[in-house]
């Protein structure tokens, strides 16, 4: 029996087939929540399925093995990478950024950064405060609009961040839940937030964090252009817009108030994350 | 540089006003610059009828308390936009 599903976002969609119990398990645990529009012709065919070997799963794309393994949890992180990259590849009509996201009051929340910067500590503690969840990786603002739109998907925490979270995520609790391998453990949102509601919120805010293990809090207020430049570093598909996107990003920058954040444990930004937040509030 | 030089601004490169401060990009290269009050002042004096020592006269004028830095600032972003293809000397 084989299963299809349509991931959209962006404007383009990638389509994948699940063959197998194990196989559609994964593919529903990694895009159960992402959108799905069926207008939209997938650009790329991808297939979760067994392979010759026994114990293994593999990702076929154009009948070729592309990927190989007989973990749930590297499979699913190599597939949630793919499924990324081309999503990200052919995204049009709108800015992509490198950023997660959340809704606090009806008003978006984004929180860019390259890698590394801790886009997705930041955004899992930040669900643990309440926060509704949209996003940890990629964030589509259609053109001319201030919509937030995450490509919702499981919480990726790589492995260094395990330490820094399990202080507010029991990991050995929610076993059952998450998916988690040598590197990396995908979280499911309702994990962390059982009543976690999606929607498409506009921006109300904009937080560039940095997680650096030691070291004091700095809260930066970044001035428009400040913002735009930072933002524009975080734009994955210049190339698919007008101008490389640059006018859309500053007219985005204008909209919502921008601060660069560098911490080193969460105590530190609780009570100035509250008083962001309240400031969304009085918008 | 010469402060008898002329700075022309390149005319490839796109520019966003927001507030007082600038951020220019050029297409070709895909490079951005962000320019900060000070710097944003020194490009719209880039026009190619200035020398580098009128664009200092005329910001020191205007600043006459931040006169003693001036040239500095003008010299060291001058030189960030040449790096960049931003300006040019005429």
């Amino acid at each position: 029996m084989t299963k299809r599903r349509v991931i959209s976002f962006a404007q383009n969609a990638v389509a994948i087939e699940s063959e197998g119990t194990r196989a559609d398990r994964i593919v529903d645990f990694l895009f159960h929540d992402t959108s799905s529009d069926d207008r939209i012709v997938p650009h790329v065919e991808l297939r979760v399925a067994e392979p010759i070997r026994p114990e293994t799963l593999a990702v076929f794309q154009d009948y070729t093995s592309i990927f190989e393994s007989e973990s749930d949890a590297e499979l699913a992180e190599f597939l949630l990478g793919n499924v990324t990259v081309h999503l990200a590849d052919k995204s049009h009509g709108g800015m992509v950024f490198h950023a997660g996201a959340l809704v606090w009051n009806r008003f978006g929340v984004l929180v860019p950064g390259s890698i590394g910067a801790g886009k997705t500590t930041m955004t899992t503690w930040l669900v643990t405060r309440g926060l509704d969840y949209l996003t940890d990786e990629m964030v589509w603002v259609p053109e001319g609009t201030d919509a937030i739109h995450g490509l919702t998907r499981p919480l990726n925490v790589k492995k260094p961040s395990r330490v820094v979270l399990q202080d507010i995520f029991d990991f050995e609790k929610h076993a059952a839940e998450i998916l988690s391998s040598d590197r990396i453990d995908l979280i499911p949102p309702t994990a962390l937030k059982p009543d976690n509601v999606l929607s498409t919120p506009r921006l109300g805010l904009i937080v560039f964090p940095k997680y650096q293990p030691h070291g004091e809090l700095e809260i930066q207020q970044l001035s428009k252009a400040q913002t735009g430049f930072a933002l524009l570093e975080t734009l994955v598909n210049a190339r698919n817009l007008t101008e490389h996107g640059f006018h859309e990003t500053a007219r985005l920058a204008q909209l919502a108030p921008a601060y660069r954040i560098r911490y080193s444990h969460f105590e530190q930004i609780r009570e100035p994350i509250e008083n962001l937040l309240a400031s969304v509030d009085a918008r | 540089m010469a402060t008898s030089n002329k700075p022309r601004r390149m005319s490839e490169y796109r520019l966003e006003k927001m507030d007082e401060e600038f951020l220019l990009f050029d297409p070709a290269q895909t490079k951005i610059l962000y320019c900060n009050e000070t710097a944003s002042l020194i490009w719209q004096l880039c026009d190619g009828t200035r020398t580098t020592q009128q664009v200092i006269a005329t910001l020191s004028d205007a600043y006459p308390d931040a006169a003693n830095v001036i040239a500095n600032d003008v010299d060291a972003t001058l030189k960030l936009f040449l790096e960049n293809g931003a300006i040019e000397y005429v």
